[in-house]
């Protein structure tokens, strides 16, 4: 039934060819005729995990026999406590890695969490997005069994800082600009597919999540004093693409990925199901400290224009400029939106995308040479990573939009508080001083930053008849 | 909905239709009491009460034509499926599943689901000490035309192609009448001028 190798399948049983993923694809990666069963290829798809939101063709009652089902969920390698309709199109997951992981005794199991997967996990369990604390999932986690809990935000500081310095430096002393921002995988792997030769403009900075990997298993290794092999990392997050981010093979130590696991919004609800723990009735408890949470930052991702803000802010930090004012136009049609910060006389633009079908315009401006703006933040899902390939999946096609401005709006509202100070902050700082010796140092570079591959292959335009 | 003197049905346009199956999960989730919004949150398994087909280049859904004399109430031993408000629908309460008109319709729009929900299947004696135990209850299940649905039949109103329209036979003929009697008009016009 497999019928390729990548982290997106569709099950040639249950797919009924309406081509919806298809036309919703941007990288061309489905491809069937109309009507019969579609295939992935692996070797072009960059894993955002739309299709597996989109995706309607489900295992129905009235076409199967009964235990079909239990073998299907096998095959998945899912609990056989989902309940869930199965879906053609869905995603591999880590869950046997991870499973066996909380048992092992000589583990320490380490968990990262995106803030965009706490407010929607609420919907898998039949309540309003938002309704399950934060604290709750921490709980949650712990009493699934893993030891330590963490808030991604602290990566996701150390992430904006990064870029904010790489702006900073290409302005001063002459680069590649715009610095297209590294935080999507799959905006990187579709830039390094159909547009190979932007590389060079791509943050060298790693993304929040393969950032806090590393930190992992090169700082906090250190700090608790045993082998990177005996930390068993798992990342969660609302992103289907991160699976594929995490088995690159530039991001690992020897034979030991950064990430070792990851795991999504959807997969942790089967997880908890499964082991009888329901997060809403759980006593709050707070993330671990060794990488404190950075509150400011939860909502960053969750809107389009957020991250570019947060680096023009902290560009303008950088360049000795207090308290630099950034202006930020609404999203226009299309999913993009513009900010502007002044900086001494100068103005530096920063656009923003969401959607790859969307970057495409902006991408091949970069690639002419007549961008107007310094930096460019993409987002391959629709609304940011609130509509994410790993979030939990909306039945109905004209609810999803609702559902995503809902995620967006009550991750937001918690925390009103703009500007996160981060070339300040004390943590980030404390790192930078005692771990990394100082900052864009050799020891910094290779924990933080990574490097890209051109992929290119041809995109063609789609045909009906391409099976 | 204006009562007309022929019953409504849904039908669907097989030019349009691609398949996807949304209107059965619109159905489903319109008949459940507390509709969910995410596939996390059901747990049950969906019965739709209209069933989409592909057979060969064809794909399309196939549910009740609410059949004038229809051949599934005039089967049915206990009453339980009736005619009220020009539609057919089944009373579950009086089905006691003897597949009778899941065999009498013509056009295969009768399935046999799981009851669930609140009213708690009542296992039959047969079945205790048989190893069926766990065999949910199964009851008559077939389109109602989504009976107190505000914006009418949930698959109509979710369709991506818009591919299901809700047909009157009587008014569309009168439709066609009428139209044919413009073009009449045009006809004699252009043979006597």
């Amino acid at each position: 039934m497999m019928n390729n190798d990548g982290f997106i399948q569709i099950d040639q049983e249950l797919c009924t060819g309406c081509r919806h993923c298809s036309d919703n694809c941007a990288v061309q990666a489905i491809s069937g005729e109309p009507k019969k069963p579609q295939s992935v290829s692996s070797e072009r798809c960059v894993v955002c995990g739309q299709c597996v939101q989109i995706c309607s063709a489900f295992d129905s009652i009235f076409d199967e026999r009964w235990g079909r089902r239990t073998e299907r969920l096998l095959e998945r390698e899912m609990p056989q406590s989902v309940t869930e309709p199965l879906f053609a199109a869905h995603d591999r997951n880590f869950l046997p890695e991870i499973k066996a992981a909380l048992i092992e005794r000589n583990l320490r199991t380490v968990v990262h969490c995106d803030a965009s997967v706490i407010g929607p996990l609420a919907e898998e369990f039949g309540l309003r997005t938002g309704s399950i604390k934060p604290g709750q999932v921490v709980a949650a986690l712990r009493k699934l069994g893993f030891h330590r809990v963490y808030s991604n935000t602290f990566s996701v500081g150390i992430a904006i800082l990064e870029q904010a310095r790489e702006v900073a430096e290409r302005v001063q002393k002459g680069g590649n600009l715009p610095v297209i921002n590294s935080s999507c995988p799959a905006a990187v792997r579709f830039i390094e597919q159909s547009f190979p030769e932007l590389i060079h403009f791509l943050s060298g900075c790693r993304s929040p999540r393969q950032i806090a990997g590393s930190l992992t298993k090169a700082y906090l290794a250190q700090q608790f004093k045993t082998d990177p092999a005996y930390l068993f990392n798992v990342s969660l997050a609302s992103c289907t693409a991160h699976k594929l981010e995490a088995t690159r093979s530039e991001l690992r130590v020897g034979a030991h990925r950064d990430i070792d696991a990851v795991l999504t919004g959807r997969e942790l609800a089967w997880l908890l199901k499964h082991y009888g723990i329901d997060p809403f009735l759980l006593e709050e408890s707070e993330f671990d400290q060794e990488l404190p949470p950075i509150d400011e930052l939860r909502k960053v991702f969750c809107h389009i224009g957020d991250v570019a803000q947060a680096v023009l802010e902290t560009t303008g930090e950088l360049l000795g400029v207090d308290q630099a004012a950034v202006e930020c136009s609404a999203a226009e049609g299309g999913g993009a939106c513009f900010s502007k910060v002044r900086i001494g006389d100068r103005e530096y633009v920063a656009a923003s995308v969401s959607g790859l079908q969307n970057a495409v315009p902006f991408l091949e401006a970069v690639r002419k040479g007549e961008s107007s703006f310094r930096y460019l933040e993409l987002m391959a899902c629709p609304l940011g990573c609130v509509s994410g390939g790993g979030q939990p999946k909306v039945l109905l096609p004209e609810r999803r939009k609702p559902i995503y401005a809902m995620r967006a709006n009550s991750t937001a509202l918690a925390f009103a508080k703009p500007g996160a100070r981060l070339s300040t902050n004390a943590a980030i700082r404390h790192l930078y001083e005692d771990f990394f010796g100082k900052p864009c140092g050799d020891k910094s570079n290779h924990v933080l930053q990574t490097r890209y591959v051109e992929r290119s292959i041809e995109v063609q335009p789609v045909q009906a008849n391409s099976s | 909905m204006k009562l007309e003197r022929l019953n409504s049905f849904i039908l669907a346009d097989t030019e349009k239709c691609v398949g996807c199956r949304t209107c059965e999960i619109a159905c489903a989730l319109a008949h459940m009491a507390v509709p969910p919004e995410v596939a996390g949150e059901l747990n049950a398994r969906l019965t739709p009460r209209l069933f989409v087909v592909s057979a060969g280049e064809v794909t399309a859904p196939v549910l009740c034509r609410h059949c004038e004399d229809a051949p599934c109430a005039n089967v049915c031993k206990m009453s339980a499926i009736s005619r009220a408000d020009g539609r057919v629908l089944v009373n579950t309460e009086r089905c006691v599943g003897c597949h009778l008109c899941m065999m009498a319709c013509p056009f295969g729009a009768i399935e046999f689901a799981p009851l669930n929900g609140d009213t708690a299947p009542i296992y039959p004696t047969a079945a205790k000490s048989s190893g069926e135990e766990n065999k949910p209850m199964y009851r008559a299940n077939k389109c109602d035309l989504c009976n107190d649905r505000a914006d009418g039949p949930a698959c109509i109103t979710n369709c991506p192609e818009k591919a299901l329209v809700l047909v009157n036979a009587a008014a569309a003929t009168r439709r066609r009448r009428n139209e044919a009697a413009l073009e009449l008009l045009a006809e004699q016009n252009a043979v006597w001028v």
